[in-house]
């Protein structure tokens, strides 16, 4: 395993200049390699502002190889529990879930498996009502923001009365 | 010839006295050589007191005449030449000239030559002790050519004997005076290299004393008589200006031997002190001029040009036998001279560097002793005297300390009691101290590999590491049997087998407890580790010195023959083997990694407490499960000992190899590979035995080429292994948690730029696994690309590289092991 996570780092440092297709599968292994390979190492292969030479596209492409990495990592069923209790990793993924484009139903699906209350998977991730309650504004999910914010206030009488 | 012959057809007829005169006569046979060198005489024998039937002529072919007087030889030998000195002296006349007849003696029809004269009616010399013996001194000359007598050219140069009168004047003979002796210390050739007349009398010897000048006793005199009889030593006549001839002296033999030696062997005066003070309790106290007097020029030498030619030599006479020295010593030592306190205490001053020795000598002595001397001892009974500060000057060191103590109020009673503790530790401490000079002492860490039986779970934890393997949470609980029942290999059931047997007996020791505490709290022990250390890293220096300066000679002979026989690429494998000193010494690495895995199980790891709450699961030694034991105060400060001390010297003791020879320590898993490709590649290759594992699993291996197999028998398996695997504890659990700090943000290009140093200079031990996760959990980008430049000359990441390149292949990253399919 220790040539083969420097192996996976190697790559994953040549990720790039990769083609499409190994840049899948080196994702692919980074995904596996979560603890040993941190996903903060990935972000930062994924989003080298030190390019110069580099395309809209190619960006838009590296982003969303590394969101297709955090989708990979917080998989409600697949994913790694480390990861989905992870605050700051499940933040960057809800945030990341809601700017993408309205359309894209994947991420917003991705969202709601976090924030609400009837995804059956939601108490497998560390949730932050203030920030999902901001993100469900934000991405105009407003029962969504409702049943937050009654959740949110329930838990709080709870919390005072006890 | 005649009287030879006379002899021979005389002597078996020899009645009862004849045997003093026949050992006389003995003698006298001799004597004919005694102008060339002296004659040692046998033990002088008391003679009787008088032989009234003796009668006796003396005749010498050189013709001496005769005196009665000359009987106080007391059965010493006199040469020619002395016995004329001796009656000239004796009858205030200038010695006969030759005469040429031979004398002889008839007694009872029998004729015998005789050179000395035993005279009937002479008593003193027979009253004399034996070790009393009187000689006389031929002076060369009696007056000094500087002295304006010789100004005068009808002088004289010689007198009516032919003996110089202008000359050197000085007796050759220098004396000492020690506790009212005077006493011989040596005797001197004349500076002109003739012999002097003390070393011509033959019979004066380093130890005599001086007791009588001319019938003038000296035994027992004040200072001023003294000085007033040893004057006609070194003192002309007052009236004629001349030195005396001839003197008569009386010498108590090697009485005074003891006395010089323990002059010399002390070195100062104060043993002359003691030694005075010793012989005489009644001696009067010193007196203040016994210092000059010793100064007091004895010999007026104006010729002398030697260095041991001092004032006080003494110029003696000349041609009287010499004695035998061991005879001396055989002489009875009790005289009336010894027996009898000298009046005045006499001391020779020692030379300056000798009275600065005994001053800083007795300095020193009373420095040691203000240390060690103490009330303690002063109120027990038995203790040597040295030991207590009976004396006013002494430093009360006890009462110092009891004024700035707690201890103060303490009686006597408790006082004894305390110092009776300290006492006994102290005799502790120094056994132990003495069966660790001796190589004996358990503690050392050369005998907890070697000698002795531990029962330590070392062994275990090495197999769980160097293999790769989970270890259970509570491994320190697991039985030996629940690993080995997993095992296949017979050699490691057996080894299991002997520490489970270990494990039964109760009074075995726990090695790894022993270990910690040692570890923890020994500071012995940790000094011997450190200067274990310190020696090898000494010694290395030292080989390193010596290769580099023979290698400058002797390799490119070397690497020509070398290519000649045997090509050259295998002479670049053999010079490498060579100068191996890549790995440090296996006993203290074998210990230090025994205490390491034991403190690695135990103690939390700093970077997951505090750099991230996810746990890594690249720990050093994997555990199955979240919890670890609980970490005592003993596996801190033995991690503490550990880290700070012992492994930033260990990793000194040996020479790192470098990057681009990484794969000697880290072998390539080629056959493994091989003998999976295209279903599974066995990722353990963590700490692997390679030979080891591949063996024990049943995997076959692919023959490794020549120079892989020198490459991998080069340097020791095992050795290999737990070297790297502290290399790799110590940059992960000591230099890594430096980014931790608080000030590191500020410093961290400094800290950084170390980490990276170290790892360009140990990289080919570093477990690279282990590293880059923990770089990564410290989110240290510089630091892991130094480590993936240290991967470029890992041969395994080579082929793994080499098998994720390919386009088709699916791989599954697992923690235990790679898949690819």
């Amino acid at each position: 395993m220790q040539t083969m996570l420097s192996a996976v780092m190697h790559r994953l440092r040549d990720i790039r200049q990769a083609k499409p297709e190994r840049r899948r599968s080196t994702i692919n292994l980074c995904y596996q390699a979560y603890p040993d390979l941190r996903p903060w190492l990935v972000k930062r292969m994924c989003s080298d502002s030190s390019e110069q030479h580099s395309t809209f596209a190619h960006e838009k492409e590296l982003s969303d190889l590394y969101y297709t990495y955090l989708e990979l990592l917080l998989h409600p069923t697949d994913g790694h529990d480390g990861a989905r209790h992870d605050p700051a990793l499940v933040k960057e993924y809800c945030t990341l879930s809601v700017k993408g484009k309205p359309t894209d139903g994947n991420r917003r699906n991705n969202f709601l498996h976090v924030a609400s209350r009837t995804s059956s998977n939601h108490l497998a991730y560390v949730r932050h009502l203030p920030l999902l309650l901001k993100l469900s504004m934000e991405a105009s999910e407003f029962d969504l923001a409702l049943d937050l914010g009654m959740y949110g206030t329930l838990s709080a009488a709870m919390n005072f009365s006890n | 010839m005649e009287e030879t012959n006379d002899k021979k057809e005389e002597g078996n007829d020899i009645d009862q006295d004849s045997r003093v005169i026949s050992d006389i006569d003995n003698s006298d046979a001799a004597s004919d050589l005694s102008d060339e060198e002296p004659r040692a005489l046998s033990p002088p024998l008391p003679l009787p007191a008088a032989n009234p039937d003796f009668d006796v002529q003396v005749h010498d072919d050189i013709s001496h005449q005769t005196t009665p007087d000359d009987t106080k030889t007391n059965g010493r030998k006199k040469n020619k030449k002395s016995l004329k000195l001796t009656s000239s002296l004796e009858n205030g006349e200038p010695p006969p000239k030759h005469t040429g007849k031979i004398g002889r003696r008839h007694r009872q029809g029998r004729l015998l030559m005789r050179p000395v004269i035993v005279s009937e009616t002479k008593d003193e010399s027979v009253n004399l002790p034996r070790d009393h013996y009187e000689t006389v001194l031929y002076r060369r000359a009696i007056r000094k050519p500087s002295n304006g007598a010789q100004a005068d050219p009808n002088d004289p140069q010689v007198d009516e004997n032919g003996d110089e009168i202008f000359g050197d004047t000085s007796l050759g003979m220098k004396l000492n005076i020690i506790g009212g002796k005077v006493i011989v210390q040596s005797l001197n050739p004349l500076a002109d290299g003739r012999a002097s007349p003390a070393q011509l009398s033959g019979v004066i010897q380093r130890g005599d004393v001086l007791l009588q000048i001319n019938g003038v006793s000296l035994v027992n005199l004040p200072i001023d008589q003294l000085m007033k009889g040893l004057g006609p030593l070194s003192t002309p006549d007052e009236r004629t200006g001349a030195y005396q001839r001839t003197l008569s002296l009386r010498l108590a033999c090697a009485s005074g031997l003891n006395l010089l030696r323990q002059v010399k062997g002390n070195g100062n005066n104060e043993s002359a002190l003691k030694t005075e003070a010793n012989s005489a309790a009644t001696t009067p106290a010193l007196d203040p001029a016994a210092d000059m007097f010793s100064l007091f020029p004895m010999v007026d030498n104006g010729f002398s040009p030697t260095k041991e030619n001092s004032p006080s030599q003494v110029h003696a006479g000349r041609n009287v036998a010499k004695e035998n020295e061991q005879e001396r010593k055989d002489t009875d030592k009790e005289t009336e001279y010894d027996s009898s306190p000298p009046p005045v205490s006499l001391v020779k001053t020692p030379s300056s560097l000798d009275e600065i020795i005994g001053e800083r000598l007795a300095e020193e002595r009373i420095i040691e002793r203000k240390k060690v001397i103490s009330e303690f001892f002063s109120r027990i009974e038995g203790i040597s005297m040295n030991l207590r500060y009976l004396e006013p000057g002494f430093v009360d060191v006890d009462s110092q300390m009891m004024e700035n103590d707690s201890l103060a109020g303490l009686t006597p009673a408790e006082m004894i009691e305390i110092g009776t503790k300290a006492l006994k530790g102290a005799k502790a401490l120094s056994a132990i101290m003495e069966q660790v000079d001796k190589g004996s002492d358990r503690r050392s860490f050369q005998s907890l590999s070697a000698t002795l039986s531990l029962y330590s779970r070392a062994s275990t934890r090495r197999r769980y590491v160097l293999d790769g393997r989970a270890m259970p949470v509570h491994f320190d609980k697991v039985q030996e049997t629940a690993f080995t029942d997993e095992e296949d290999d017979g050699d490691e059931k057996d080894e299991s087998e002997n520490s489970e047997g270990n494990s039964d007996e109760g009074d075995e020791l726990d090695g790894d407890e022993l270990l910690l505490q040692l570890a923890a709290t020994d500071e012995v022990w940790k000094k011997q580790v450190i200067d274990f250390l310190d020696h090898v890293i000494e010694q290395a220096s030292e080989e390193h010195t010596e290769n580099s300066t023979q290698s400058d000679t002797n390799i490119d002979l070397s690497n020509e023959l070398g290519s000649f026989l045997f090509g050259a690429n295998m002479t670049n494998v053999l010079n490498r083997k060579r100068k191996s000193h890549v790995l440090p010494p296996p006993e203290i690495t074998s210990l230090l990694f025994d205490l390491t895995t034991k403190i690695s199980s135990t103690v939390p790891d700093r970077i997951k407490a505090e750099g991230d709450p996810i746990t890594v699961r690249s720990s050093l030694v994997p555990f199955i499960g979240m919890k670890r034991p609980a970490a005592d105060s003993n596996i801190m400060l033995a991690n503490h000992f550990l880290l700070n001390h012992v492994l930033p010297l260990w990793l000194k003791s040996f020479r790192p190899l470098p990057l681009d020879q990484r794969r000697i320590l880290w072998p390539p898993e080629s056959a493994a590979l091989e003998s999976t490709a295209g279903s599974t590649l066995s990722g353990d290759d963590s700490l692997t035995l390679g030979s080891i594992t591949a063996r024990s699993s049943g995997i076959s291996r692919t023959r490794k080429n020549l120079r892989e197999q020198i490459e991998d028998n080069e340097l020791d398996p095992e050795s290999r292994a737990e070297t790297c695997f502290l290399t790799t504890y110590y940059f992960t659990q000591h230099l890594l948690p430096c980014l931790l700090t608080e000030g590191a943000k500020q410093e961290n290009d400094e800290i950084l730029g170390e980490l990276v140093d170290f790892v360009s200079q140990y990289g080919s031990y570093l477990r690279l696994h282990t590293c880059l996760a923990y770089a990564a959990v410290l989110k240290s980008l510089k630091l892991i690309d130094s480590l993936l430049e240290v991967a470029k000359f890992d041969p395994r990441h080579k082929e793994i590289m080499k098998q994720t390149s390919r386009p088709s292949a699916l791989i599954i990253y697992d923690s235990v092991r790679i898949i690819w399919y």
